[in-house]
């Protein structure tokens, strides 16, 4: 256990290594630069360009820009955003990302509750009109765009019956609620379908056959076998969804203005600030990657039967 | 979360086989809806010239944002263009992202996956950092990362999303090859001296079919999602060209007393990845792709 | 934002709005607010009830509410301001800018405005005071100084600053702060610095080429700053509108970043940043330590990230909404259909003017003779094609500068013989000089430089009046902006042109150099540049102002321009919105809170008052 998750450690820094190197030449190496659009494309000099340029370091040789940023990101210091120079890319990414994982935990936290209800009620409903019902409501919920269910919830429930706020961000919970529901509702259909598979399947199993067969009561079966084999799967699959919606939404974020990590990534590729986007890429990266890990090493509690040496994803 | 697991090679493929596909698809009520919603949505598409009456691009000023009407069925948006008209050219572009975008996939990511699974080797292990590298990071980051680099456009668009979503027939490819490498069968080609490229080309490639079929179909809902996306942060399809996501982030001034801004081409939006997902999803029982989804 | 930015907005422009009623309604409806007003009054006090009786009194004198009559009994704010009697309590007294457009919140690198203009994490002209401002007649006053005088050579200004002044940590106030503001600004190549080209060196400190201590600013004493320039510039006090102070202090204790950071904000204006945070909301509150004249009524001005959109306006989330010729028809059919909203509507004054040139260098022997140039304009009804055109978001143009600019002659230079509208007399002009009914007249290129919807609609129907009038063709051709400038103003090989130009600060010489021989177009009058010339070095303001409009007469009757139309936009304000700052002046313009003359600077002048006027909004 502990040499498969240094290994995989290892592998995370080797990708987060690449992917710095790669958002960070990929980016010099392209014309232009966040000087000719960060709101005054076309109105600067070439002197002016200089001491913008200057004061960034971007005159240096990009592989000498490179070292100098690893040395400081090895210690977490990313730089400062240009787009906000009185902070630290860090400072910013902790500042920002409550919005994100406010509204991203609980919208998560809806699809998962609501969704593995859906899906327990359907497979024990297997096959009857019920199941299909809400198969079919899975199945077509998770296809709507969270930023389409944003409009409509929007327009309903803001704009018409004046019970939320349309849009925009103050520091109060009924800006929160319909950002929820519309990053939620979608995500439910996913979890639904995920749990009544893996309740079916574990309800199919060998070992349940053969403990109904030994006489065990039915909630004594459900209980200790079908839900807890149905659990590893869903437990490695719906952990990752939380720090996956947590990082946010760039769309969800945008319908409704939130000030989250999402939009601040949009905005920085945008105006093409290299210290932001470099700092926010590398973060969900090692989030993802580090959630990934995490998961693998759960699974392997749960069931001792994975061997994680010869695991593969 | 789309875990792939392969199908034994040892199938035996007859000619009733795409008879039974189509029987098997045919059952499937959203396969259904998603092949006549599909076809409709292509036909709109090419014939869009000949179907609407006024161009998408026409302005009248003295019509904006006019709720729908006999002359305008889906209202009119800010600059008094015809919405009809709007909604319908726009499938233009969702096609195109959502099919030239797997089409390119499927070109760089067979011949990688066939290579790196059948080579071996430091370029199969090249390739596997690679689909690790694309699957652990977000789709969205690296396409927003790019279009940043590239500026958005519909070719680039294109470009953008068929980085990230090579990876994905390039693993079932590799997978596969990996494992019909030690097929008795292959041996025995390759001691009687087969090219390498015709052992791939007859033996590898066939059994791929189905899984590559259903990998493609499957790939479209998400670059339609990410064209609509994308277009709508104002990072895809450039105005004033019509697309369904671009005209739902315009109408980010009007929607709330103007609703027909959002609803149609929210719906077709909708309506267009369902659609999609439900031939996808056809598609995985009638060819019987072992997947989970 | 002066230039660029209101440039920028105009080259935004889209569409060609209808609904002329939006302007036509600004009278009478204020009347109605006046009678709800009442209605509200009754069931609170006496007091309030004196106080609206004499408003209603002065409405029907004037038809404008005049609310500097009510008794100052109200609350008194923490700079001593005390609010009028039917003012909101104190806690209220708060105004909101919106940030923006959802996605476009999170503001600018910088936060003093003498670093960067265009690229700034919150509004212009809280924090910082600014040397002179326009008041709401347009009159230059003196913000942190108190009087300006020209030298006799007219190379340097003086400005005697206002004594007693200091930053909200207590620094008196000098000239050299004012110096060092200017010179560090510009040394760190100030991304509005152009602006500022007249002063001495400014362009070759901006460019690097000489130290910031050469740039032509200086203190005389520690009252007196002096600008220099190296030739007689008169309008430099107008330039003043646009420089803050900066508190070198503050540069030195806690570096580049003070001003984004509110435990570090040092002050010299009426406001004091104690919040910022990125993306969600910035605060400003009265600096108790303000000692100049710039006293708001208001106690704070805050940021949100509010969608700057009519429905959010007419939620009551954001104070102030603009339409101008750009707005879309449905939206302008909104204001229109709604009793309040058409009593909200304020029409501003243009500060732009769109013309046709005439290419008069003699590529095109026929625009060079006055009289073909003189039929052209006598053929074009610009009173009517505007009003449709237009649809009650511009003027015609008589003269370059807009009605309502510094130095106008504009109701003079309407009975201007080019002016005229009279078919008769082009056609002869016509006949004299070659063409009887246009015959063997050229079909010249008339060149849009990247036209919206409205320019295109309006060289259309110029292109009808002359086809109809005068039976001339001509083919118009849009260009984007490149193209146009390099083929039109480079080259010079277009024969007529539709442009426009657009104030960048507020002195009628912003207009009128550009019309000089050598300058952008493809025209030369010397005449034109010997009278303007003469005229705008005159360091008596009101023979200048005359001389000026002797040359702008002189332009006009030359016709090698004909300027046709003057946009303007029409600003939406809450009517609960009071006090002398929003009350129309002299020549009926309601200010803006945003306003339209001269800066934001202190946001004085104006209070929330108790009123339910807006209740059927919501």
């Amino acid at each position: 256990m502990l040499r498969y998750t240094l290994r995989s450690l290892g592998g995370i820094l080797s990708v987060v290594f690449l992917l710095s190197l790669f958002t960070f030449v990929m980016a010099r190496a392209i014309p232009g630069g966040p000087w000719d659009v960060a709101g005054n494309k076309g109105t600067l000099t070439e002197h002016q360009i200089n001491v913008f340029k200057a004061k960034y370091g971007l005159d240096k040789p990009v592989l000498e820009q490179y070292l100098v940023w690893l040395r400081n990101a090895v210690t977490l210091d990313f730089g400062s955003p240009y787009m906000a120079p009185e902070m630290s890319v860090t400072e910013l990414i902790l500042k920002q990302l409550p919005y994100s994982a406010l509204v991203g935990g609980l919208a998560a936290t809806f699809a998962v509750v609501v969704g593995i209800i859906l899906g327990m009620i359907a497979a024990a409903r297997q096959n009857t009109w019920i199941d299909i019902a809400i198969n079919s409501f899975a199945v077509i919920i998770g296809t709507v765009p969270g930023f389409v269910l944003g409009f409509v919830l929007a327009y309903y429930f803001g704009a018409k019956l004046h019970w939320f706020p349309t849009g925009g961000w103050q520091n109060e919970p009924k800006y929160i609620v319909l950002p929820v529901l519309a990053f939620g509702i979608p995500a439910i259909g996913g979890v639904a379908r995920w749990t009544r598979q893996c309740i079916v399947e574990a309800m199919s199993s060998d070992y349940v056959r053969t403990a109904y067969s030994k006489g065990v009561r039915q909630t004594g079966v459900i209980v200790r076998h079908v839900l807890r084999n149905a659990a590893i799967p869903m437990i490695t699959s719906f952990l990752p969804m939380f720090p996956a919606m947590m990082t946010g939404s760039v769309f969800i974020e945008r319908t409704f203005g939130i000030p989250g990590l999402g939009q601040y990534f949009v905005q920085s590729s945008m105006s093409r600030d290299y210290p932001l986007v470099t700092g926010i890429t590398i973060f969900w990266a090692l989030l993802i990657s580090i959630t990934y890990l995490v998961t693998d090493i759960l699974y392997g509690i749960i069931d001792p039967r994975v061997r994680l040496e010869g695991k593969k994803r | 979360m789309t875990v792939v697991t392969l199908p034994t090679p040892k199938r035996v493929r007859y000619a009733g086989f795409w008879a039974g596909a189509w029987r098997r698809f045919r059952r499937n009520l959203l396969a259904m809806y998603g092949l006549v919603f599909v076809t409709a949505i292509v036909i709109m598409a090419v014939f869009a010239d000949f179907i609407v009456p006024i161009g998408p691009l026409e302005v009248d000023f003295d019509h904006g944002l006019e709720p729908p009407t006999a002359l305008h069925w889906m209202g009119t948006d800010n600059l008094g263009r015809d919405m009809f008209s709007r909604v319908m050219y726009a499938s233009r572009p969702m096609l195109m992202v959502g099919i030239l975008t797997q089409v390119f996939s499927m070109l760089i990511g067979i011949p990688l996956g066939i290579i790196a699974g059948y080579k071996g080797g430091v370029f199969n292990w090249v390739i596997s950092r690679l689909i690790e590298f694309f699957s652990a990071i977000p789709w969205y980051l690296v396409v927003l990362y790019l279009i940043m680099l590239l500026k958005p456009s519909l070719e680039n668009l294109i470009i953008a999303l068929t980085i990230t979503s090579w990876v994905g027939p390039c693993r079932v490819v590799r997978g596969l090859a990996l494992s019909v490498r030690e097929q008795d069968y292959i041996e025995a080609a390759r001691a009687l001296g087969t090219p390498v490229w015709r052992i791939l080309l007859n033996h590898v490639l066939p059994q791929a079919t189905p899984l590559l079929l259903w990998s493609f179909a499957v790939g479209i809902p998400t670059s339609v999602f990410a064209e609509a996306g994308l277009s709508f942060l104002g990072m895809g399809i450039r105005p004033p060209d019509p697309s369904w996501g671009l005209m739902l982030g315009e109408s980010g001034q009007w929607w709330m007393y103007r609703p027909h801004m959002f609803v149609f081409p929210g719906l077709m939006i909708t309506l267009s990845i369902l659609a999609f997902q439900g031939l996808a999803d056809g598609l995985r029982t009638a060819i019987d792709v072992n997947v989970n989804v | 934002m002066a230039s660029k930015i209101s440039r920028r907005d105009f080259i935004r422009v889209v569409g060609v709005a209808a609904a002329s009623a939006v302007v036509a309604a600004c009278s009478p409806q204020v009347v109605t607010q006046v009678v709800k007003e009442t209605s509200v009054v009754k069931e609170t006090s006496i007091v309030k009830e004196t106080s609206v009786v004499k408003e209603t009194s002065v409405v029907k004198e004037t038809q404008i509410v005049e609310v500097t009559a009510v008794p100052l009994t109200g609350p008194t704010n923490a700079l001593g301001v005390t609010l009028p009697a039917d003012a909101l309590p104190l806690e209220q007294q708060t105004y909101t800018i919106a940030m923006g457009k959802v996605g476009e919140q999170f503001g600018g690198a910088f936060g003093h405005e003498m670093e960067s203009l265009y690229n700034r994490a919150y509004q212009l002209g809280l924090g910082s005071e600014a040397l002179t401002n326009l008041d709401k007649e347009g009159n230059m006053v003196g913000i942190g100084c108190e009087s300006w005088q020209q030298s006799s050579d007219g190379l340097a200004w003086d400005f005697k600053l206002r004594p007693g002044l200091e930053f909200s940590d207590g620094t008196p106030i000098t000239a050299n702060d004012w110096v060092w503001t200017l010179q560090n600004s510009f040394g760190k190549a100030y991304d509005f610095g152009w602006f500022f080209s007249d002063i001495l060196n400014a362009n070759d400190v901006l460019s690097g080429a000489k130290p910031p201590a050469e740039l032509g600013v200086e203190a005389v004493d520690d009252l007196t700053f002096r600008i220099k320039s190296a030739s007689p510039v008169p309008y430099i006090p107008a330039l003043g509108l646009w420089m803050w102070l900066a508190p070198k202090q503050a540069y030195e204790k806690f570096g580049d970043n003070w001003s984004l950071e509110p435990e570090n904000y040092i002050a010299s204006g009426p406001w004091m940043l104690t919040e910022l945070e990125r993306g969600v909301q910035y605060t400003f509150v009265l600096n108790e330590k303000y000692k100049g004249i710039n006293r708001p009524y208001i106690t704070k001005i805050q940021g949100r990230p509010l969608p700057n959109t009519l429905p959010a306006y007419m939620n009551g989330e954001i104070p102030s909404y603009g339409l101008g010729i750009d707005s879309p028809a449905g939206e302008v059919g909104i204001v229109n259909s709604n009793p309040v909203l058409r009593s909200e509507s304020h029409p501003q004054p243009s500060v732009v003017t769109w013309y046709i040139g005439f290419n008069t260098e003699g590529e095109f022997k026929e625009l060079t003779d006055p009289r073909v140039r003189l039929a052209l304009s006598k053929a074009i009804d610009k009173t009517t094609i505007i009003g449709e055109i237009g649809h009650g978001f511009a003027d015609p143009a008589w003269g370059i500068l807009p009605k309502g600019f510094p130095g106008n002659t504009y109701e003079a230079l309407k009975e201007e013989d080019p002016n005229i509208f009279d078919v008769e007399a082009a056609k002869k002009l016509l006949a004299d000089a070659g063409f009887p009914d246009g015959k063997d007249f050229p079909v010249f290129d008339l060149w849009i430089r990247s036209p919206q919807p409205f320019m295109t609609s309006l060289c259309e129907a110029v292109q009808a009046s002359w086809k109809t009038n005068l039976n001339i063709d001509v083919k118009l051709n849009p260009a984007d902006h490149p193209t146009f400038t390099q083929a039109v103003f480079k080259d010079r090989k277009i024969p007529i042109y539709f442009v426009g130009y657009s104030y960048d600060f507020w002195d009628a010489a912003t207009f009128m150099a550009v019309f000089r021989t050598g300058s952008r177009h493809p025209y030369s009058n010397t005449n034109y540049d010997d009278v303007y010339t003469k005229a705008n070095g005159d360091i008596d303001q009101v023979k200048r102002l005359a001389g000026l409009a002797e040359a702008e007469k002189i332009l006009v009757n030359d016709v090698g321009f004909i300027f046709l139309i003057c946009p303007f936009s029409i600003k939406l304000f809450p009517c609960n919105l009071r006090g002398e700052f929003v009350t129309p002046n002299s020549l009926g313009y309601s200010n803006d809170v945003g306003s339209t003359y001269g800066n934001t600077s202190g946001y004085p002048g104006f209070y929330w008052s108790d009123s339910d006027c807006r209740k059927s909004l919501q």
